[in-house]
């Protein structure tokens, strides 16, 4: 911990809302994964922008617009430290990591893919990982193949080299699934994808094959699970795009960030026409494009949020990813050990690899059921099919109940979660 | 039967909202009006498996929900449902009983909302679909509407 750093044992204490009482119970916040909730010196920053500092962006000469300007882009710089890229033009901000992937979609796959050419998404993928690229399918006559999980939660390196071919153009895969917890081998994945770059490559060089004019496989990371757990560096994962939200690292809702490399960023076309994204506009000549990657944030942007995302990056490195990651894996430890105490517990994922995000049912019982019970307990979890249908079919469930950590969880939350799941079970069984 | 439900009449015939909220508002705590509910659930006569279909799906996010509507000769309607989820299903059979032999204007007029109210289980009724209820009832009070749009 540095000088002015956090200690994880008085993170509780910064985050005002966890202080409350729900059905009269002091709350038990087990559903960070959802969103996660934000330390007072996010919500005094959005408060302080509005209060003293607000105005518009890259517009006014005024003094407000001009500071207003200047703070945004340093959240930038700060993002692009975050997460390890090389410049902050690589930053473009975005509402979420929904609409980062859907950025990526239309300015990259629009433009790149040819019908015919083949998408790998896994079978763990969050719906918003999934969907644009159906959709894009759909337009572009492209063809979805499916990188399968195992029963353990995992995702096999073997058979992503065989799920990859010459008509490949994209990987698109989460660095933690929102459901099992599973940490996949990003930096692995890439190396594969980069062997069959450069085979491709050599095979064309050779002029054996038609794929000459072949765009390369690029790699998309949904992080949007990932980013609250442990520190990032996109250079060292070596993905081509790296998505994630500001609400999961504790900052404001509305806000998200998408990595893209600079040479591909400067070659994809914008996908939203509007304010702030032009040079110049002449209604007889057409428009010109303002530079990456302002050119993809069309419009006002949500710039107080902007703000907030800043001040919870500045706490994050306050309490720090070594601290965290201690934390949060002991209490991960504790509610795996303390879940398969119970028997009528079932546990999805069991990967070696994995973060504080763990999905389970209680015997028979419908995880709607168990999470009703459970808020009447004061203690928040998510049920349901977690936005990811595909891996609920897979383990051939309709619904799971999930529990998530945070940093600001503790053992204390984990033996009231324990408490009222053995109680549960015993009040449902007899019902 | 749980236990600590004994005293309460759980016999679910010729129930009216009348009747189902004072049983419920005599539990002793949620937990117990939590069982009441899930009780007059089971109590609910099972929805045949062929009856399970596309055309009687309503989706939610959390739950699946399966509901047939049937209106006799004297346009009163009747219900046959179910849910995977306990709860979810328990909500409904209480819809049901209340909305059981109705017509459609009876149905219409019938302040729903403001019965879950009263029960304080209001948050089951929000707009979220996140349960398939508020779809349910949705779909209930749209073919009751349908009913009188075709009868005038």
């Amino acid at each position: 911990m540095s000088r002015h750093g956090i200690s994880i044992t008085q993170v509780k204490s910064d985050f005002p809302l966890l202080k409350q009482h729900v059905n009269e119970k002091p709350l038990v916040y087990l559903d960070s994964a959802a969103s996660a909730q934000k330390p007072l010196e996010v919500i005094e920053r959005i408060n302080d922008f509005y209060q003293n500092e607000y105005a518009s962006v890259h517009r006014g000469v005024h003094h407000l617009s001009a500071e207003a300007t200047s703070n945004m882009e340093t959240v930038r710089q700060q993002v692009c430290q975050f997460i390890g890229a090389s410049q902050r033009e690589e930053i473009v901000f975005t509402s979420g990591t929904t609409e980062a992937i859907n950025l990526v979609a239309n300015s990259y796959g629009r433009i790149n893919f040819k019908s015919g050419d083949e998408i790998i998404v896994s079978e763990m993928e969050h719906h918003a990982n999934i969907v644009p690229w159906q959709m894009l399918a759909e337009a572009m006559q492209l063809n979805i193949k499916v990188w399968p999980v195992s029963d353990n939660g995992e995702l096999s390196l073997d058979s992503l080299s065989s799920l990859l071919s010459e008509r490949t153009v994209l990987v698109a895969v989460c660095h933690v699934s929102n459901v099992l917890g599973t940490v996949n081998p990003i930096r692995a994945i890439a190396d594969i994808i980069d062997r069959h770059n450069t085979a491709l490559e050599r095979g064309a060089s050779s002029g054996d094959s038609g794929v000459s004019n072949r765009a390369r496989v690029r790699f998309l990371v949904d992080g949007a699970q990932a980013v609250m757990h442990q520190k990032v560096d996109v250079k060292q994962l070596g993905c081509d795009f790296y998505a994630f939200s500001g609400h999961k690292v504790y900052g404001p809702t509305g806000t998200g960030v998408l990595y893209a490399k600079h040479d591909l960023l400067q070659n994809m076309q914008p996908w939203q026409g509007g304010g702030s994204m032009i040079q110049s506009v002449d209604l007889y000549k057409g428009t010109e494009f303002n530079a990456a990657p302002w050119l993809f944030e069309a419009g006002t942007p949500n710039i107080t949020g902007i703000m907030g995302l800043g001040a919870a990056l500045r706490y994050l490195k306050r309490v720090g990813f070594e601290q965290i990651s201690v934390h949060e894996d002991k209490l991960t430890q504790m509610v795996l050990e303390a879940l398969r105490d119970i028997p009528e517990v079932r546990i999805y994922g069991h990967a070696e690899s994995r973060v504080g995000v763990i999905a389970f049912n209680l015997g028979t019982h419908h995880a709607f059921d168990v999470g009703a019970f459970l808020d009447r307990y004061g203690i928040a979890i998510r049920t349901g099919h977690h936005c990811a249908m595909p891996l609920m079919q897979r383990y051939g469930v309709k619904a799971m109940c999930r529990v998530s950590l945070a940093m600001y969880n503790t053992s204390d939350d984990i033996a009231k979660l324990v408490h009222a799941l053995r109680h549960i079970q015993k009040l449902l069984q007899n019902a | 039967m749980p236990s600590n439900l004994a005293r309460i009449n759980l016999i679910a015939v010729d129930m009216n909202s009348e009747k189902i909220k004072r049983n419920l508002l005599s539990c002793d705590d949620w937990e117990e009006r939590y069982l009441y509910i899930i009780h007059l659930g089971n109590q609910q006569p099972t929805m045949i498996d062929e009856d399970k279909t596309s055309d009687t799906v309503i989706h939610g996010c959390q739950s699946q929900v399966w509901v047939k509507i049937t209106i006799n000769s004297r346009g009163e309607f009747g219900f046959t449902g179910d849910s995977d989820a306990s709860l979810v299903k328990g909500l409904m059979a209480m819809v049901f009983m209340v909305y059981e032999g109705k017509t459609a204007e009876a149905i219409l007029e019938f302040d729903i909302h403001g019965f879950f109210d009263d029960m304080q289980l209001h948050h089951y009724l929000t707009p979220t679909r996140s349960q398939g209820l508020v779809a349910m009832v949705e779909a209930v009070r749209a073919k009751a509407l349908n009913t009188l749009v075709v009868e005038y």
